[in-house]
């Protein structure tokens, strides 16, 4: 069979900061998974007034389970609205429950959820979260809607969304329940189900508010047309906050690369391609070019980027033109073209285009991108220094390279803001605070340990080693998980002159299902959740996850 | 080390056990630890849990006098196979699977001697339930984690690291 992609190749940041979302994005797994389950959705509570302000649940039921999404609606004047992490009111709040809620519940979160980090959930909440209007296209909205028209869609095109989120907490984040609440559900059992499902109703709140909205205004408003209501996502902004999950995590890290670079392999390993594969495939590069003209930013970066996509696209078409794929082996010989004549973006988006006709190939694999990391690797005591020294070397090359002692090479430190309890991104030689920096430099940190076990006996034991030098147990245990996790580490320094933090926000975006990343500096980025995607009203009537790339097209 | 006592007082509380108590216990408690600069004759809890997760012993062992000595169960609820530990006034038999407690839980100093058993069937099952942590406690570990916290500067919240959209 083909082989993976070595590690050295595609764990690079620059790589993984050009990722695409594919079938094996969450938000696609989860819709998929909610229309094979026969999940139904209803609003059993619609208690909001003419001014906006209220509350209403979203239920959601299917394979034997329930959960409810309560939204409480707030009336925010445009002054206290920011997307700050530090922000204290906000246009609207959720929490994701387990179950349905009585009038207790209610009653309890209504006093702690619009509090949000101030207030305090309990382990029957799933995800605490909160939203804010985009206000230019909420007004226009409501406006058109209580008029009797529809808004413009190319402005609707140019936001492309009513609401965005400021933040989604998940697993035992200020009181909710631990991700391990959902251990064994059918669908549910997944990273990052719960979150991407909370998001997904979010948005269908958004639609209803506004369109309750209009009705309040003008009891003759017309509803959203349902193209329009699809075509609106759910915006957000990520910051630092999101980077180190992906240090932090390596086994759940290797699992989601290792599931997508198998699918890769898979697909890659056919000998000839079908007439419908080839045209799906070509279908799917239609949709992103869709995608692409829409896709704006104003980063230089992302720019830059942008435009090789869009070169990208045109040598894809004009390569795809001469049949390449009706030959022997045509998705690796794509591939060995792509790496010649593609940028990284280019070749990460070819990989993502590829997997869309293999879907029945393929998508078994979303359900090995969980790890236990309950109990994280326990370090095996047993093995001898002799081996530390020859897993190093064979896997860490790229830890070993820099020269630590150049400024450039550790100019940055990661830490955590006393203001705002949140990751941020230090300049060591100019800013206090190294001396408390988070251990996120993993490849300085594997040096020291390179360097300490260079002078230890061969024949010495880890547990002997660490009993003496206790100092390097992180970066030991990072090692022996690289044996039993290879895509676990992002294999560059994290903590040098050169990083760009967004290319981590992207990798993990990415994975999530987002689009249209949109870098407003090199340590955040707006970006699209959910667009195009089916309401829950619709999800068992239209085609299934026919939305990614571009609107469906065919409503049955 | 900070990642073992975090992970350590998880597994402790998965089986109702005051986990995130007994880490603060010893950030208090006098102990043989060049961790915190602090010496004494008692042993380091958590050092001897890591001690042990590193290297099971094969037989019985007297640990002597430990500091935070509920950290050593952190020990034996990554094990396959039933450990009892011991300590005056009480024991626990405990593996992965789960926990049984007899008598009192030791106090923040106490003597230990673990031995491994053949046999044995732990009843409380780990759970993932929330729990409550004693306030003056979780003070402890605020207070200690916060030496970790750096303070904002006029560069830091220029630079910043996050979205300020109003659009």
């Amino acid at each position: 069979m083909t082989g993976l992609r070595p590690p050295s190749e595609v764990m690079r940041l620059a790589r993984l900061g050009c990722a695409h979302q594919t079938r094996l994005s969450f938000m696609r797994v989860l819709l998929r998974g909610l229309r094979k389950g026969r999940w139904q959705t209803d609003r059993p509570l619609w208690d909001i007034n003419a001014k906006g302000v209220g509350r209403a649940v979203y239920r959601i039921r299917g394979q034997g389970q329930c959960y409810c999404l309560v939204a409480f609606a707030h009336d925010l004047p445009d002054a206290q609205r920011s997307d700050r992490v530090i922000a204290e009111a906000w246009d609207a709040t959720f929490a994701l429950m387990d179950g349905e809620p009585s009038e207790e519940d209610l009653a309890r979160l209504s006093r702690n959820v619009p509090l949000q980090e101030a207030g305090r959930v309990s382990d029957r909440e799933l995800v605490l979260s909160r939203a804010n209007r985009s206000v230019r296209l909420w007004e226009h909205v409501v406006e058109r809607l209580a008029a009797g028209q529809q808004p413009d869609p190319e402005q609707l095109a140019e936001v492309g969304y009513l609401m965005r989120t400021t933040a989604v907490y998940g697993s035992g984040k200020f009181g909710a329940a631990d991700h391990e609440a959902l251990s064994g559900r059918p669908l549910m059992d997944g990273p990052f189900r719960a979150e991407m499902l909370a998001v997904w109703l979010i948005r269908a709140f958004a639609c209803d508010l506004v369109e309750h909205l209009a009705r309040s205004l003008c009891p003759t408003a017309v509803p959203l047309a349902p193209e329009l209501r699809r075509s609106l996502g759910i915006g957000n902004s990520t910051g630092l906050g999101m980077a180190p999950f992906l240090v932090n995590h390596p086994l759940l890290l290797n699992a989601w690369i290792t599931a997508r670079e198998t699918a890769f392999a898979r697909i890659r390993a056919l000998p000839c391609s079908t007439l419908k594969t080839r045209s799906d495939f070509c279908v799917a590069v239609d949709g992103f070019a869709e995608t692409l003209s829409g896709w704006r930013s104003e980063h230089p970066l992302q720019q830059a980027k942008l435009a090789a996509l869009a070169n990208d696209l045109s040598q894809l078409r004009a390569h795809l033109s001469q049949q390449v794929l009706e030959g022997s082996y045509p998705w690796e010989s794509l591939w060995n073209w792509s790496k010649q004549a593609l940028s990284l973006e280019g070749q990460e988006l070819v990989l993502a285009l590829m997997l869309e006709p293999h879907g029945s190939l393929v998508d078994d694999l979303a359900e090995n991108m969980s790890a236990e990391e309950r109990a994280p690797a326990r370090i095996d005591g047993a093995m001898l220094v002799a081996d530390v020294r020859e897993t190093i070397t064979a896997q860490f090359g790229w830890a070993l390279s820099p020269d630590y002692s150049v400024p450039e090479a550790c100019a940055r430190f990661w830490y955590v803001s006393e203001a705002k309890l949140e990751p941020r991104l230090g300049e060591r030689h100019e800013d206090p605070g190294a001396d408390r920096e988070q251990p996120l430099d993993i490849g300085r940190s594997v040096m020291a340990l390179a360097k300490k076990v260079a002078d230890a006996p061969s024949d010495m034991t880890v547990a002997t080693f660490l009993q003496q030098h206790p100092e390097h147990r992180r970066a030991l245990r990072r090692v022996q998980m690289a044996r039993q996790a290879p895509y676990g580490e992002i294999q560059d320094n994290l903590i040098a002159a050169s990083l760009s933090p967004i290319d981590m926000l992207r990798c993990k975006l990415a994975f999530f299902g987002a689009t249209r990343f949109d870098p407003r500096s090199d340590r955040w980025v707006r970006i699209t959740m959910f667009q195009n995607a089916p309401l829950p009203s619709e999800l068992h009537l239209l085609p299934e996850d026919d939305w990614s790339s571009s609107p469906i097209r065919m409503i049955a | 080390m900070a990642e073992e006592a975090g992970l350590a007082a998880r597994r402790l509380a998965s089986v109702g056990l005051p986990g995130a108590e007994a880490v603060a216990d010893l950030l208090t408690t006098p102990r043989q630890c060049a961790c915190a600069g602090q010496m004494a004759a008692q042993r380091c809890g958590l050092a001897e849990m890591v001690r042990l997760m590193d290297k099971p012993p094969r037989g019985s062992v007297e640990l002597g006098e430990i500091a935070s000595p509920l950290l050593i169960l952190g020990f034996a609820l990554v094990e396959q196979t039933c450990w009892e530990i011991r300590w005056p006034g009480g024991s626990a038999i405990c593996a992965k699977v789960g926990l049984t407690l007899y008598g009192d839980l030791p106090g923040p100093l106490a003597a230990i001697s673990i031995a491994p058993l053949d046999d044995g069937e732990p009843v409380y099952r780990p759970d993932w339930r929330s729990r409550h942590v004693d306030p003056t406690k979780w003070r402890i570990l605020e207070t200690y984690a916060a030496q970790l916290l750096v303070p904002e500067t006029t560069r830091s919240r220029a630079t910043g690291a996050g979205p300020d959209a109003t659009g």
